[in-house]
């Protein structure tokens, strides 16, 4: 499968370049030969991957080893994992923060599927940062929830390689990208045009913890604006 | 009325006979001999290691030719029913064959009683251009052979119709023999699951945001997280929402209480077959209720002594086999609901960072559903 086409690809264009452009991988940014380059971004990495060195040769493309086709498939892979796993840790570096903030800003992740979120752009978020335990899913920083990705073709991507922190990481360098929330809508089913009981019950409950929450902002603002005097 | 619903429940998983299946099925074999071509080249695209641009074109001119094989499949089988109309046991008619298309999964089958019956269109033949030729192309009437055709062109035809029968639509869905129907369909989750990972694939509903035609296209309603949605299919978002109502989710929940909702019923997890320790104890807890091979039952705990038993509501009941363990379980501690929590290194963000949590009432609930004073 991937041997003839790598093997005439890695001649003609770079392997990261490919990677970039095969189809599920629209959530990847390329990473930096500066980064790749280092080996201390690397700690740790060679025990997680097979064929950790033909890799990062693949990867770096100075691969120039002659094996079967299977070996071959085998560092393939391992060389797929190996950028995810690396692109975890590449995102929360300032460089590449502020290439994802490229991405986000472009729409290269989608919207928020809530329809009260108005097609709120979303992030790439894993569940864990431990590799294969689970795929990657979307954050809206509007409703701040967690979706599954629409398409079939992300369900397959590790969530790993995006790791747990990087969206909120990204919040942090970029604050300016925080939407407003004070103005939120809440949907409650209805009947003929009556809103339906419980329903109406449950978002005038959420209604005062939003308040609730709201005044204790409040009370921090006003503890700093204190403090500061 | 509870009652009535989970009677109604049971004798759907029963008999799962449905029409609009069986049209899918039916277009599917017949679909055979091409469908599996495409498979291969689909596989043929996946491993092709190509630029991106060029990955890109391929998917669109397979989405084109899937689509064209479609309307070629739709037509053979047009021309097969004209050539032999007796080969076939079941005439297809209009109203079957729209319910067919391509992203009109989450209609349901109008009976013809309903239609014919004048009282149930009272008031929408202002509402729809050339409403009478439309009522006769639902219905399948010839026209008129000697009138001469001072008709326009079919498509404005064809397209009142399919607003008529979107609007008769809506006023079905609200009666017994819709919600039937249509509770049917969202056993077999013909209307997809909730895109919000925390709800666990929850089957969701068709809901309109107007009653009025051309207002918005139709949402998806989950009955865990009491949200909105926008389909994913591109043809399902070209749907419009009034040909399903404002009232019909909120009426099929109140009919079918049964489906587990965001209150004091405990909420419904769905284990995947990857957690095989989990599973295990599940199956002891679930084994206390009168667990069937075929439905697992979570055994509520009913917090607020509301419900005394729940079924599970899902449409995985109907298909979970032995070797799929696809298990329900009740949360024993009913009062802790699935929030996602926003993580920086591991460390919860507070609320006091410009960056933390605003949204987390949003899925709140209140532990203990006595405070809503239900």
């Amino acid at each position: 499968m991937d041997d003839i086409s790598s093997e005439s690809d890695c001649t003609t264009e770079y392997w990261i370049d490919w990677f970039l452009g095969a189809q599920g991988n629209e959530f990847f940014c390329e990473i930096d030969d500066e980064f790749l380059s280092d080996r201390f971004n690397m700690t740790g990495l060679n025990s997680e991957v097979q064929y950790y060195q033909y890799a990062m040769d693949l990867i770096m493309d100075s691969f120039e080893h002659d094996c079967d086709d299977q070996t071959r498939e085998q560092i393939e892979r391992s060389a797929r994992h190996l950028y995810g796993l690396i692109h975890a840790r590449y995102i929360l570096t300032q460089r590449g923060l502020q290439k994802m903030f490229d991405k986000y800003k472009n729409g290269d992740f989608g919207v928020c599927p809530r329809v009260l979120c108005n097609r709120h752009p979303v992030l790439p978020v894993g569940l864990s940062d431990i590799p294969h335990s689970a795929p990657v899913k979307m954050f809206c920083m509007k409703c701040e929830d967690v979706y599954n990705p629409p398409l079939a073709r992300f369900a397959t991507i590790d969530g790993a390689y995006f790791g747990t922190s990087f969206p909120f990481l990204l919040f942090q360098a970029y604050p300016h990208l925080i939407p407003n929330k004070n103005a939120p809508e809440r949907f409650v089913p209805a009947i003929f045009g009556f809103k339906i009981h419980e329903h109406a019950k449950l978002a005038r409950w959420q209604n005062t913890r939003r308040l609730e929450l709201m005044q204790r902002l409040q009370s921090y603002e006003d503890e700093e604006n204190g403090r500061n005097k | 009325m509870s009652n009535v619903g989970s009677e109604q429940w049971s004798k759907n998983e029963e008999e799962m006979e449905f029409p609009a299946a069986e049209v899918m099925s039916e277009s599917s074999t017949a679909a055979g001999n091409v469908g599996f071509g495409e498979n291969s080249m689909m596989e043929g695209v996946e491993k092709y290691d190509g630029k991106g641009d060029e990955g890109e074109d391929e998917e669109d001119e397979e989405e084109e030719r899937e689509r064209d094989q479609e309307d070629q499949e739709q037509e053979e089988e047009e021309e097969s029913y004209y050539e032999s109309g007796s080969s076939r046991s079941e005439v297809e008619t209009w109203i079957s064959s729209f319910c067919s298309i391509r992203g009109h999964e989450y209609f349901a089958e109008v009976t013809e009683d309903f239609i014919e019956d004048d009282f149930n269109l009272t008031g929408l033949s202002s509402l729809v251009p050339f409403y009478k030729e439309a009522l006769d192309m639902i219905l399948d009437y010839d026209p008129d052979p000697d009138e001469p055709s001072r008709l326009p062109n079919m498509p404005v035809i064809e397209n009142s119709a399919e607003q008529l029968y979107g609007l008769i639509h809506a006023r079905f869905l609200l009666t017994r023999a819709g919600l039937t129907i249509m509770a049917e369909k969202y056993d077999l989750q013909h209307f997809g699951t909730c895109p919000r990972y925390l709800c666990h694939q929850t089957p969701v509903l068709p809901i309109g945001s107007s009653d009025l035609p051309g207002n918005d296209t139709v949402k998806l309603y989950c009955p865990s997280c009491a949200d909105i949605y926008s389909p994913i299919g591109k043809e399902q978002n070209e749907v419009d929402g009034a040909y399903f109502g404002t009232s019909f989710a909120g009426l099929f929940l109140k009919t079918y209480t049964d489906i587990p909702g965001p209150f004091g019923v405990p909420s419904v997890k769905i284990l995947a077959a990857s957690a095989p320790q989990q599973t295990n104890d599940v199956a002891t807890n679930s084994s206390k209720t009168s667990a069937a091979a075929s439905t697992t039952a979570a055994g509520g705990q009913p917090k607020s002594g509301g419900e005394t038993e729940n079924t599970n509501g899902d449409g995985n009941d109907t298909t979970t086999t032995a070797s799929t363990a696809v298990t329900t379980t009740t949360e024993s501690e009913a009062d802790k609901w699935d929030i996602y929590d926003m993580h920086l290194f591991g460390f919860k963000i507070s609320e006091r960072a410009k960056s933390g949590p605003r949204m987390r009432w949003l899925r709140e609930r209140p532990r203990d559903v006595s405070e809503l004073g239900i």
